[in-house]
């Protein structure tokens, strides 16, 4: 009876996430089968699954999706827990620095790519004229049009505005630490770097775990600031799956491929989701 | 009080819905991508004068930045909720038709063409299958804009051939103050647009008459040579700029010279105060050159849900037509724009049209003569004999030619093996129109 309750209870979420997920894969997948030829659809069967994995800018795409997110997320994961370390402290203008911070989570990506290519601008950027004021280089560094710095430049700017969700998620999971636990282990003599390493980083695990998958599906699906700032250039290094399948749907008129790249991404995500929280992540207790 | 108010404005709405239900009153919506605020209040200026003159016909604009108009096409003639029509440039226009969403609208034209004398040039990048799928509303040419006080204080006179602008980027090249020339090369429109100032004069073409692809040949390569070797006189950076980068680089004087429209003027004229801006022709190679250019012009398409109703059709076409009046249309032109939306029909550019009456046209008279003069020799990369390649769509959207450029600025490869790239990845997208 409980348990009917409960579905009944949950059945208007299940509903909607049925319209609002559910329909839409289905129209991806169903119209990765097709080619649209002067509003005609016409059903190629396998074709456009076939044009893609012979593709070798696919595969360079993917590569460097599984790139910006292995990065991403080595930045995304150490960054916040040591902010949220920080910010579980007390001190003057604590509850400031947590206003503050939420500040790159606010911005819109369009705001911040618009700052971004001002910022990092070789000739008149702010960035530019800093390191060359203090000595650190000689001639301006192209940040964005350099095939050397514009993925590592990219990957810092999308963490830097990751970084306020995940201090927060791993914030509240501090939070729920039991002082006096912490509290006798310092009596006990355990110092600084033995109370984080044998309570606090287990009883974060499972924030952190799932702070790892947001930010893993996340990360992977960006889209706005690599599209606004390089569009995947220069010379495809910032190239990842998203920006491939919004430039083949949107520019390439090639809707049935691009349906045909995000549903083999849609697809291997769910695969991932579904490993992950059956046998890797560990429900908090 | 509360209960009254509630009754009157339901009899308001009552009474208006049914003097639309019985057609007494038509509302019509279109789409456009100008943005900023002076150009939604251009556009409304011309939908006042048009409702003051058809008091049964309401017209509404909703503005769709330029970024989303793909995307916002495509969903909405997915879900059936398209506007009646919508300002495109060539390859948006291919785009709406391969989703099947737009009519054809050759009648309209020629109604319009009868009046006011479109010139053909610009027709051609919207006719295909026999018909004509977009009006041009204005065009955009490009010329090679400079600064006339930093060319006198070198002692220089505006190059004509690409040998004497090799030459005077180099002499006027001081970093970091300045560079002789401002050069792109990102996978964006700005870049694709200078590719073809150069290209085009040298002879390049796309396709051949038949839809071929013809990229790959001495012209084109002798182009991108040319590109990379001046390119060396272009800002650090530049490789990555769009419109904001090129625009402000060059009112604060870091750059001597650059292929662009003739839009400048009017930041000139406003915010600098300053009329220290001419052009010259884009220049081409002194042997076996062509005297052309880029044009770029914009149209509108009507798509099909307006078609269902026959009066609405023929309000929408009343619209567009009106927009084409002399005086509407130089309000959408020099009162946008000037220099760089430029008007494409023989009744505007004829010496007593009120276009050349507008302010900033007469500040910068010659630049503006120079840029109506331009339009007969312009040409748009992939149109050079019509729309002989459906292809062409994917072409752009995809930045072939920047990427072309890319690897040879950027990438550092040969421009041979460059142009052989760009002739492959064509080859793969092309659709000769059969």
């Amino acid at each position: 009876m409980r348990g009917k309750i409960g579905f009944v209870l949950i059945a208007p979420v299940l509903v909607l996430i049925l319209f609002s997920y559910g329909y839409p894969l289905f129209d991806l997948i169903r119209s990765s089968f097709f080619v649209t030829r002067a509003g005609v659809n016409e059903y190629v069967g396998l074709f456009n699954y076939q044009k893609v994995l012979s593709s070798s800018i696919f595969y360079q795409a993917v590569v460097n999706s599984l790139r910006w997110t292995g990065l991403s997320l080595a930045i995304q994961l150490s960054v916040p827990l040591i902010l949220a370390l920080a910010l579980n402290q007390r001190f003057w203008g604590n509850s400031l620095a947590r206003v503050l911070m939420l500040v790159p989570w606010i911005m819109p990506t369009v705001v911040v790519a618009i700052m971004l290519r001002w910022l990092l601008e070789p000739n008149v950027g702010l960035i530019n004229h800093f390191l060359r004021s203090l000595g650190i280089v000689r001639t301006p560094i192209d940040f964005l049009g350099s095939t050397q710095s514009a993925f590592l430049t990219l990957v810092c700017a999308n963490s830097w505005q990751f970084l306020p969700f995940g201090t927060l998620l791993i914030l509240a999971g501090l939070q729920t630490i039991p002082h006096d636990v912490l509290e006798a282990a310092w009596v006990d003599g355990a110092g600084v770097w033995q109370r984080f390493r044998y309570i606090i980083f287990p009883l974060l695990g499972p924030v952190i775990g799932f702070v790892f998958f947001l930010a893993f599906v996340w990360n992977f699906n960006t889209l706005g600031l690599i599209w606004l700032t390089t569009q995947g250039g220069p010379l495809n290094t910032t190239l990842t799956l998203p920006v491939l399948i919004y430039r083949r749907a949107f520019r390439g008129f090639a809707m049935g491929e691009a349906a045909a790249m995000g549903s083999l991404a849609s697809v291997a995500l769910m695969i991932v989701g579904v490993f992950y929280f059956k046998y890797l992540w560990k429900r908090p207790t | 009080m509360l209960l009254k108010r509630v009754w009157m404005l339901s009899l308001v709405a009552l009474v208006f819905g049914t003097c639309v239900a019985f057609g007494e009153i038509i509302e019509i919506v279109f789409w456009h991508h100008e943005a900023p605020a002076y150009r939604v209040a251009a556009f409304q200026q011309v939908i006042d004068a048009f409702e003051k003159e058809y008091p049964n016909i309401r017209v509404r604009q909703e503005v769709v930045p330029w970024g989303e108009a793909w995307s916002r096409t495509a969903a909405a003639i997915r879900a059936g909720t398209t506007p009646d029509f919508q300002f495109d440039i060539p390859d948006l226009n291919l785009y709406a038709y391969e989703l099947g969403g737009i009519i054809p609208v050759t009648e309209l034209v020629e109604r319009i063409d009868a009046k006011y004398g479109f010139l053909k040039s610009q027709l051609l990048m919207y006719q295909h299958h026999g018909e004509i799928w977009g009006v041009p509303i204005w065009t955009m040419p490009m010329v090679l804009i400079y600064r006339p006080s930093m060319l006198e204080e070198a002692g220089i006179l505006p190059p004509r051939t690409w040998e004497e602008l090799l030459e005077a980027a180099a002499k006027l090249t001081k970093p970091p103050e300045r560079y002789g020339i401002m050069l792109t090369a990102g996978l964006n429109l700005l870049t694709q647009e200078l590719a073809w100032c150069f290209m085009a004069p040298s002879g390049t073409e796309l396709f051949d008459a038949n839809g071929n692809v013809t990229f790959n040949s001495p012209q084109t390569i002798r182009a991108v040579a040319f590109y990379k070797e001046l390119f060396k006189y272009s800002p650090p950076g530049s490789a990555a700029w769009i419109w904001g980068e090129a625009e402000l680089n060059f009112g604060a004087g870091r750059i001597a010279m650059m292929p662009y429209f003739g839009g400048l003027q009017k930041r000139f004229l406003e915010d600098l105060k300053s009329t220290d801006l001419a052009a010259v022709p884009m220049p081409m190679p002194s042997e076996c050159g062509y005297a052309r250019t880029l044009t770029y012009p914009n149209a509108v398409h009507v798509f099909k849900s307006a078609a269902k109703d026959p009066k609405r059709l023929e309000a929408v076409f009343s619209f567009i037509e009106f927009m084409m009046k002399p005086d509407m249309n130089t309000i959408l032109t020099a009162g946008q724009e000037p220099g760089s939306f430029v008007p494409l029909t023989e009744a505007m550019l004829a010496p007593d049209s009120p276009y050349w009456n507008h302010p900033t046209i007469k500040a910068f008279l010659d630049l503006n003569r120079l840029l109506v003069r331009e339009i007969r020799y312009g040409t748009l990369y992939g149109f050079e004999h019509g729309v002989v390649n459906l292809g062409i769509g994917e072409i752009i959207g995809e930045n072939v030619l920047g990427e072309v450029l890319q690897r040879v600025v950027v990438g550092g490869e040969s421009p041979e093996a460059a142009v052989a790239w760009g002739q492959k990845r064509m080859e793969e997208l092309s659709r000769p129109v059969r």
